[in-house]
This record gives C-alpha cells, structure tokens and sequence, in this order.
C-alpha cells in the first residue's frame, strides 16, 4: 500500500495547511512572562521638558534663597575655617581664586544654579542639559547602564539617572540622577564655599517640572568637606522671550591670575594692580 | 561652649557678606563699589565680547591730558536681554558712566548707569539719527 497526496484536492491543500501551522507553533518559544509583558506593558512617555529655563531666585549663592535666609553651607570644621581664611582675604583686599574668573567650567552641582539659562534635552538613552554659561552639555544617561571601570574625572561629572512615573499616568515625570567622577578645582558658588580635596563628591539630584513655567532640581550633596548631606532645591522659570546666546569665556577675559595674585589686564593690554601693595608684575628682561 | 562659638563665628562672616561679591559669577570684587562715582568721556570702543562688554573711554583729565579707562560690565549674554546690542554705542559717542574704580587705583574699572552726556537715558535699541 502507498500513500499517494492529490496536492491538487483542496481537501490536501487544507490539512498541509493545518499541519505546518501546528509545526510552527511547535517549534516557536513558549511565550515568556517577559513577551507577555512587553506586549501588554504600556508605552511609557517622555516629559515635555522643552524650553529655556532660569535662575530667578539667589543667583549668586548656593542655598535656594541665599545664606541669609537658609543658613550657613554644612561645612565640618577644617573647611569652615578655610571658608572664613577665604574671607578674611577678600575683606583684606587679597581676591581669593574663583575658577570661573579664569574661564573654568562651574562643574557639578554649580552648573545647575543656572545663572545663565540652561534646558533640558530629553532623549529615551541620554537627557542632556545645555548650559548657556560657557556653552557646554551635561550628559545623563539613562540607557541603563552601569556605572564605568573606570572613567577621566571632570568639572561635569559623569551621571547616570533613571526615570520615575510617580503619579502613575503613564508619563516619566521626574528624573533621579547620580554624579560622580569629579574634579576641581570647583567651588559652590560666588562666595567660594569650598569642596573637599579630594574630590569625591558624589550628587544626588531629582529633576522635575514644578509646573507649567517651574522646573526644580533637589540636588544633594554629598562630601567629605560637610556635616552631612547638603540637600538645596533650585527652581528655574520658563523664560518667555527665548534667545539662546554663544559664550566664549576667553574671549575677552579681563581677569588674570598669576599664582596667588589677580591682575586686571587694561585695554592696552598693561596689567593694572587690583590692590595696593600687590607684589610686582611679569619683571622686565 | 564651642558650638556657640563656631555658630556665632558663622553668623558674622554671613553678616559680612556684601551684595557685590554675591553675585559673582566672573567676580567683580575687585572693584570698590563703595567709592563709585560719575565719569564723562568719550567712547573710544564698546567691546560687546565674553565674559563682560567693555567700555573703553576717553577721558580728559583737568590738566588737559587724556586718559583711557577700561571699564567692565556685565557679560554680553545678560545686557543683550536687557536691550544692549553691539550696535548701542559707537566711537564718539558722549556719554556719563558710574564707575567704582579698581581698589588699587588706575584707570580701570566697573560701570553702569550709562547716560549721554546730557543725562538722558539711552535706549541702547533706538535706531541711530
């Protein structure tokens, strides 16, 4: 006896039909609590983050409304003296060194006291902030992964942040980050608050959009320099009319610094003393 | 005892604090704001650069010399959302300053309060006559 198929009968056609289709079925892979997920988890939304976002508040100091009205910075006792040496100098006249006079980037957290505007440029693996001041980017990362081996410290840092939907609509609403990998020199703000030597600062910052002309950053500090952890909120508003301005900072410096000792630099290009009894210039040859 | 000490030693340096070392993000506090004062003179240049606009100004001095002073203002980034372009002043132009001088002396120094030289407020976006 032989088996002879009429490939032609429909009747064959439809059980070859049935029988491939039970032997794909076989061979594809059990469905997994993870394929079910992704097919029925929903898909989750960026925040709309757009726009141009400044400093309103105590733009020259650290704290969210200035040393006056929140306190005096968490320094432990070795660096609160430094801090108090530091102004003892100003108020002798002797400029202490602020690195952004010599055209130093700000460096973390600095950079998010937004003295000049900065956004935020949300993208699903990185969100970057753009920082007028000294037109520069910092990079979160958020692709998941895990932090470097090893990586070259920076003024910026490097961050890696993850996403949050806290109100569960579906929409990320509020980015927590961590930086780490500094390096200075780097000081907290105008009035030279000082960091540890050591530079292993690490910050903790949680962004979010306050409301529709707010966004708020509560960044907290962690470093050998203080008492504990230094937990300062900055607030930005939405700006209105949007201009968006290059920054060269040596384009045109003024200032000079020649080891301990600022020097103004004249439009002819002498250099003018900043104090009385400043130690003599570049000595003549 | 001394946590008083340390608190109270914290407390006067934030009472010694003055506004014009607050806000320095490229500092101003080499300049004596306490002993500022009016300056006539002629613009020479009207340097509109990173960090700070500058003002390079001829001045007469009462012996009839003239002196050239370099005064900083704030960064371009800020007078240019305040209305001040590169086009707002031009050589020639007559004009009143407030300076605070260097604490050191010379002729170097911070302005603000820009005026023509008849005291009128410049509308640093009017077109020119």
């Amino acid at each position: 006896m032989s088996l002879v198929f009429n490939i032609d009968s429909p009747g064959t056609q439809a059980s070859l039909c049935v029988f491939f289709a039970m032997l794909l079925n076989a061979c594809a892979p059990p469905e997994s609590a993870d394929t079910v997920s992704a097919q029925t988890a929903p898909v989750m939304q960026y925040p709309d983050w757009r726009g141009q976002w400044n400093q309103h508040m105590q733009r020259g100091e650290w704290p969210t409304n200035g040393y006056a009205v929140d306190g005096p910075p968490p320094l432990n006792e070795e660096y609160l003296a430094r801090w108090q040496e530091v102004h003892a100098l100003n108020d002798a006249g002797i400029l202490p060194d602020e690195p952004t006079q010599r055209c130093l980037p700000q460096g973390m957290p600095r950079i998010m006291k937004a003295v000049y505007p900065i956004e935020f440029i949300v993208t699903p693996q990185t969100t970057y902030i753009y920082a007028e001041w000294n037109s520069q980017f910092r990079r979160i990362y958020t692709d998941g992964r895990d932090w470097p081996v090893y990586t070259l410290p920076s003024f910026n840092g490097y961050s890696i942040g993850q996403w949050h939907d806290e109100d569960g609509d579906g929409t990320y609403d509020m980015l927590s980050v961590e930086t780490r990998h500094l390096k200075g020199p780097r000081i907290y703000d105008g009035q030279w608050v000082p960091f540890h030597d050591n530079n292993e600062t690490i910050i903790l910052e949680e962004i979010r959009r306050f409301d529709a002309n707010t966004m708020m950053d509560t960044v907290t500090t962690i470093d050998d320099a203080l008492t504990g952890p230094w937990i300062v909120t900055q607030y930005y508003g939405r700006e209105q009319e949007v201009i968006w301005q290059e920054y060269a900072c040596a384009e045109n410096n003024s200032q000079l610094r020649l080891g301990d000792e600022w020097y103004f630099i004249n439009d002819d290009g002498t250099l003018a003393p900043t104090r009385a009894g400043q130690p003599g210039l570049v000595p003549e040859f | 005892m001394l946590n008083s000490i340390k608190r109270l030693s914290c407390l006067l340096l934030l009472l010694s604090m003055t506004s014009k070392s607050s806000f320095a993000h490229h500092s101003r506090a080499m300049f004596d704001f306490d002993s500022a004062s009016d300056l006539a003179g002629t613009v020479a240049e009207w340097q509109f650069t990173n960090p700070h606009v500058f003002i390079i100004l001829e001045v007469s001095n009462d012996d009839g010399s003239t002196s050239q002073w370099t005064l900083e203002g704030f960064g371009p980034n800020t007078v240019y959302r305040q209305g001040w372009t590169p086009e707002s002043l031009e050589p020639g132009d007559k004009i009143i300053v407030n300076v605070a001088p260097l604490f050191a002396g010379g002729t170097g120094g911070s302005y603000s309060n820009v005026r023509w030289e008849d005291g009128s407020v410049i509308d640093p976006r009017a077109p020119r006559p």
